[in-house]
């Protein structure tokens, strides 16, 4: 326990010291949503959803860039190395890395619901807020798996890219900055085999005040098992590479 | 180790080989680079699995994480987290030991505290090597690993390194430094194993090296010494003959009986330099 507070001390501490990860993956979300999600909208629902679509961008963020650039610049940085050979299982360090993300992503969400409360007309029950962060947090978990198989991956130098070009066009193809109801026929289609897409639509089932669609549940869940088994089989192969 | 192989792809990393490492020594793995130091210090050091042998260190599995506390090392140069300070990584370092080094005991072997509050990435790179090998030491473990760790560093900031290492093994710690500069083996190890072309060449006292290839060295200005006994090898340096003989007597008598025209004779008992060049035929490290 005291490791993974260490562990997990350290790794909030060089990424808070690091403004382009920091400012980028905690504001940048907020700061879009300023500029085109305050705009858009003037019923109170209309508001929810697009501060719903705005709060899973802001997890997105996190999952893509900590866990997808993270891993693919740490496998093959020599502290890497070095901290391979300290005493320490490697499910604590990787517990530091699930912390710290948990605690950016939660930074990043309550800027996005901070803005949206502030210069929107958002508002709901409880159980809505509730079943909102349950359904950000439920689609993070597959998300995360997804930037831990590029960081595996991909290498090094086209992490932040691959990562970059995957959370923009899930976002978008997820329907987070323009609904689905306003795409054309195809696009929706496609949209509706994404994880983002499903992420959304039970995020916005949540805020209003809708029972969830149990389908995408599972649809998520199939997106945990198969990113799941691509992380796994990344890490396997940079194992066998580096530390054989 | 016993028998240790390993096996990169088409390279051959390690030929099977065998290391035995006697608590309260110093033992200097020397061979030039490729040879295959740093994999077998990574096989030590759990790092990476042997293709086939037997690995035992502090009577453990060195993936042990029990044996793990035990053993200190340093990280590669450069490779601290950039945006943490020193005193944040020492404590990140400390936390993974049972009884660490204090700041006072840690203050007391290396310079710490002038940098205690900097961070890494603005370190500079003589400050990173100092900082990685005082690393290796802050747990307080049992038995340490230095890799090439003195490269890099002045002259001062070395000799203040062989301190703390002799302080360390004089309160019966254990070291295994590879290294490439033969002074540092000669001053600091009391066992040297030359490893060469994946294999172990010589294994002993900086003593019994030396007398493997010769116990003087001896030079002159003058011609060549063709067949002379006693002499092992001979080098031609410009007017400079120098010669590694076995027995420096028998060489300088010969020299002289067969009337040879030579200058400026000396005459030196043969360094670890002279053996490890004969040793490994000349590779430099």
């Amino acid at each position: 326990m005291r490791l993974l507070i260490e562990h997990s001390r350290a790794t909030l501490l060089q990424l808070l010291r690091t403004p382009a990860y920091s400012v980028i993956t905690m504001l940048l979300p907020a700061v879009i949503f300023v500029f085109i999600g305050t705009t858009t909208t003037e019923s109170r629902k209309g508001a929810n959803v697009v501060m719903a679509s705005f709060a899973i961008f802001a997890a997105l963020g996190v999952a893509f860039f900590q866990f997808g650039v993270g891993i693919a610049s740490q496998r093959e940085s020599p502290w890497e190395k070095f901290a391979r050979v300290l005493p320490v299982e490697p499910a604590i360090r990787f517990g530091a890395t699930v912390v710290a993300a948990t605690i950016f992503a939660t930074v990043a969400v309550a800027f996005v619901v901070a803005v949206a409360l502030i210069l929107t007309d958002v508002g709901m029950i409880a159980s809505s807020w509730l079943r909102l962060f349950a359904s950000v947090l439920g689609g993070a978990i597959p998300m995360a798996l997804f930037g831990i198989a590029i960081g595996y991956w991909a290498p090094s130098t086209a992490a932040l890219p691959v990562a970059n070009i995957f959370y923009l066009a899930l976002s978008f193809g997820g329907g987070l900055f323009v609904p689905p109801s306003s795409m054309p026929g195809f696009l929706d289609a496609f949209s509706r085999v994404l994880p983002t897409r499903h992420i959304g639509e039970l995020a916005w089932a949540s805020v209003l005040d809708l029972p969830w669609p149990g389908g995408s549940w599972i649809w998520l869940l199939g997106y945990t098992i198969a990113f799941g088994g691509l992380a796994v089989a990344g890490y396997r192969r940079d194992e066998g590479i580096r530390y054989r | 180790m016993e028998r240790v192989h390993k096996v990169f792809g088409a390279t051959r990393a390690l030929d099977g080989l065998d290391l035995c490492l006697d608590r309260g020594e110093i033992l200097a793995l020397l061979g030039p680079n490729g040879a295959g130091k740093t994999t077998a210090v990574s096989i030590l050091t759990g790092l990476r699995r042997p293709d086939s042998g037997r690995v035992a260190l502090l009577g453990g599995r060195p993936d042990d994480l029990a044996i793990r506390r035990r053993i200190g090392l340093t990280p590669q140069e450069s490779g601290f987290p950039p945006a943490l300070r020193v005193h944040e990584i020492v404590r990140l370092i400390r936390s993974h030991f049972p009884e660490p080094l204090t700041d006072t005991a840690l203050f007391e072997r290396f310079p710490l505290e002038a940098i205690w509050k900097r961070q890494a990435g603005g370190l500079s790179g003589g400050q990173k090597r100092m900082l990685a090998v005082a690393m290796a030491f802050a747990g307080n473990p049992d038995l340490v690993f230095l890799d090439e760790t003195t490269t890099g560093l002045d002259v001062e900031a070395r000799r203040a390194l062989w301190r703390s290492i002799r302080v360390f093994r004089d309160h019966g710690g254990t070291v295994v430094l590879t290294t490439h500069y033969l002074e540092e083996a000669e001053a600091l190890a009391s066992r040297i194993v030359v490893i060469h072309r994946v294999k172990a060449v010589a294994d002993g006292s900086v003593e019994a090296i030396r007398r493997e290839v010769g116990q003087a060295r001896v030079s002159y200005r003058g011609p060549d010494p063709d067949g002379l006994p006693g002499a092992v090898r001979a080098e031609r340096n410009g007017e400079h003959v120098v010669v590694l003989a076995s027995n420096a007597d028998v060489f300088v008598r010969a020299l002289v009986e067969r009337g040879i025209p030579f200058v400026d004779l000396e005459v030196r008992p043969a360094s670890l330099e002279d053996a490890f060049v004969e040793i490994t035929g000349g590779a430099e490290g």
